[in-house]
């Protein structure tokens, strides 16, 4: 149990500059793998469907090349699968109510909570422990 | 050539002046012809009087003469009445005659003559009948037998015979002179007249052909006019067609921008942002000055991503195309609110418009705003959204101190530009203000049809995505406004 199964990651991101620095970030930062990715929202969506592929976390960019991160949560909603968080330029208030509506389960500014999202990452990552950064303090 | 001589005749400076002229001429043709005659006739009816006193005298010597002889063989008085009563008359008649004929060179002699041979006569009746008187019969008898009576009555007669003729002759004279008068005066009458009438003609003529270059000359005029106007209509299509043109390049340059802004800009930064969180985690033991350092470098990120949402919000509302009209509208008018401590109500139901006219709606309402803020002085606002039939019907309503809109609309810019973008989508704005009962901006714009959306919106779901996501999302009110049917009845909700 105390053994850290790598986190599943499947991350929508239209930037593949956003998406490469992402997964970089994430993997060096917190025991996760990103296992997939999309960059619009129909491909995203067909992946989250599809029956074979297994996932633990979806981290969605509301803004894409096509569709909307909106969209990818309305949908994953009846998927089976683990928690959907919301990874945004635009954190507004509205967006945020809006995202929770949708099943979000956190809305993370890209620009200032990236820090946040990589804790939210770690703490899913090691269930049974206590809230601990995956860094020494 | 006959027109051509007429206008000349028509516009010679002599016309007036001929004109004059002739119509002095008659006139003085007829008044002389008007005094001649009456002259004449006056002269007609001397003569009548003067040949009646002829024949009176003539009469009158007659019966004194047959009063005497009457008197002469009865011895009876009352023969000698008629003799009495022809002195008076004979000197009347004589006298009268005398006169008249004073100056007369033919008429004169004749009757010197038949005075003095009357006054003979006379004075022979008076002798014979004085002798009668007196019983002297051989005398009177002797002067009967003389003869001398007869004669003296002869030579009267004579006289005045030709007196008379004379006078019928002068009368037969002036009666033609009357004649040719008349007939020079009838001539002046009709010749004048003919010259009028055929410078009445003339006239009319004239004025049909002043009348009918008039027509031609308005005819022509308007006809330029219709050109001009055309001409104007055209071009304002023009300038209208190219203005919003104009407007749709902006829109979508500024959407272009904000897309390349967002798309490259944003993911340099954001990455750049990842890499300084990296290395603040990554390297356990920062000498304060690199950990200074690295704080420094991260504000700076900072700061770049705060100016490029900023930029690109201003260039197109990321709102709009991420959440729809309405939740775009939403936000912008709690963010006024915010901003500006007024009390913001909202009255928003789902529309269906055109990309064009979303984004209308919301600069419309983004400028409404500005102008509250900035004149209308007032403490709440009312942004209303709602489906009227074919058309959509958006309006900000404040109770703010209100301008005169027949002063003002002109001058300002924010109006004029909303107004026309108003008018570029098909729309219409109105504007309603009176100082001291704040403002109302009102725009109908077209609602798309259904069928329409349904077509329009898979191929702009690209870029507009928000509007399919959320309407298919689950939730049943992802926005604080009331539902659509009760939002329409009830008060607006206020938002702040």
């Amino acid at each position: 149990m105390s053994v850290a199964l790598p986190l599943k990651l499947f991350i929508v991101e239209d930037s593949a500059l956003i998406l490469e620095s992402l997964r970089a970030a994430l993997e060096e930062l917190a025991p996760v793998v990103v296992v997939g990715s999309a960059a619009d929202e129909s491909s995203a969506v067909r992946w989250l469907l599809e029956p074979g592929n297994s996932w633990d976390l979806a981290i969605v960019d509301v803004f894409l090349k096509s569709g909307s991160g909106l969209g990818v949560l309305a949908s994953a909603a009846r998927a089976k699968g683990g928690k959907k968080v919301v990874f945004t330029n635009y954190a507004t208030r509205d967006v945020r109510e809006r995202c929770e509506a949708l099943g979000a389960d956190r809305v993370f500014d890209k620009s200032s909570e990236l820090d946040d999202l990589i804790d939210y990452c770690a703490r899913l990552a090691e269930p049974d422990a206590v809230p601990q950064p995956a860094s020494p303090a | 050539m006959l027109r051509r001589l007429s206008s000349r005749i028509g516009r010679s400076v002599f016309t007036l002046p001929l004109t004059a002229i002739a119509a002095l001429l008659v006139v003085w043709v007829t008044e002389s012809a008007h005094i001649e005659s009456t002259q004449s006739l006056q002269g007609l009816g001397e003569r009548a009087i003067a040949r009646a006193h002829i024949q009176t005298l003539w009469r009158v010597l007659v019966d004194a003469e047959n009063g005497q002889r009457g008197y002469l063989l009865t011895g009876r008085k009352e023969y000698l009445k008629p003799y009495e009563d022809a002195q008076a008359v004979i000197v009347e008649s004589m006298g009268w005659l005398r006169a008249y004929y004073r100056s007369d060179p033919q008429a004169g002699p004749l009757i010197d003559e038949i005075v003095i041979r009357a006054r003979v006569k006379q004075a022979e009746l008076a002798a014979t009948i004085q002798d009668h008187e007196m019983g002297r019969i051989d005398r009177w008898v002797a002067r009967l037998e003389t003869d001398d009576g007869r004669v003296q009555m002869e030579a009267i007669r004579e006289s005045s015979e030709k007196l008379l003729s004379l006078e019928s002759a002068r009368v037969a004279q002036n009666r033609q002179a009357v004649f040719d008068t008349l007939s020079l005066s009838r001539i002046a009458v009709d010749v004048l007249t003919l010259v009028g009438l055929a410078a009445f003609l003339f006239f009319v003529r004239q004025i049909s052909v002043l009348d009918a270059q008039q027509r031609e000359a308005a005819r022509a005029l308007q006809a330029e006019r219709d050109l001009l106007e055309s001409e104007v209509g055209t071009r304002t299509a023009e300038l209208t067609e190219l203005a919003r043109h104009l407007q749709t390049a902006q829109e979508q340059e500024r959407s272009h921008l904000a897309r390349e802004l967002h798309d490259e800009l944003g993911a340099l930064l954001t990455a750049a942002k990842f890499d300084s969180a990296r290395l603040k985690r990554s390297i356990g033991s920062l000498t304060p000055e690199v950990a200074e350092r690295l704080r420094h470098l991260d504000t700076t990120i900072n700061q770049g991503i705060a100016l490029k949402r900023r930029i690109i919000e201003d260039l197109r509302p990321s709102s709009l195309s991420n959440l729809g009209l309405q939740a775009a509208l939403e936000i912008q008018a709690r963010e006024f609110a915010e901003r500006s401590g007024l009390s913001v109500d909202i009255d928003l139901s789902p529309v269906e418009l055109s990309d064009e006219a979303k984004i209308t709606v919301y600069r419309l309402v983004q400028e409404a705003l500005t102008n509250i803020a900035k004149y209308a002085a007032a403490t709440s606002v009312i942004v209303s959204l709602h489906t009227e039939g074919e058309r959509v019907w958006v309006s900000v309503r404040d109770n703010g101190k209100g301008f005169d809109t027949k002063r003002i609309e002109r001058s300002t810019h924010g109006l004029v530009g909303m107004r026309y973008r108003v008018e570029a989508v098909g729309g219409v704005l109105r504007v309603e203000s009176r100082p001291g009962n704040g403002t109302t901006i009102s725009a109908w714009l077209p609602a798309l049809p259904v069928a329409t959306v349904a077509a329009s919106q898979s191929p702009a779901a690209d870029h507009e995505p928000a509007p399919s996501a959320a309407a298919a999302a689950p939730a049943p009110a992802p926005t604080p406004v009331p539902a659509p049917a009760t939002s329409a009845a009830s008060a607006p909700d206020s938002i702040v």
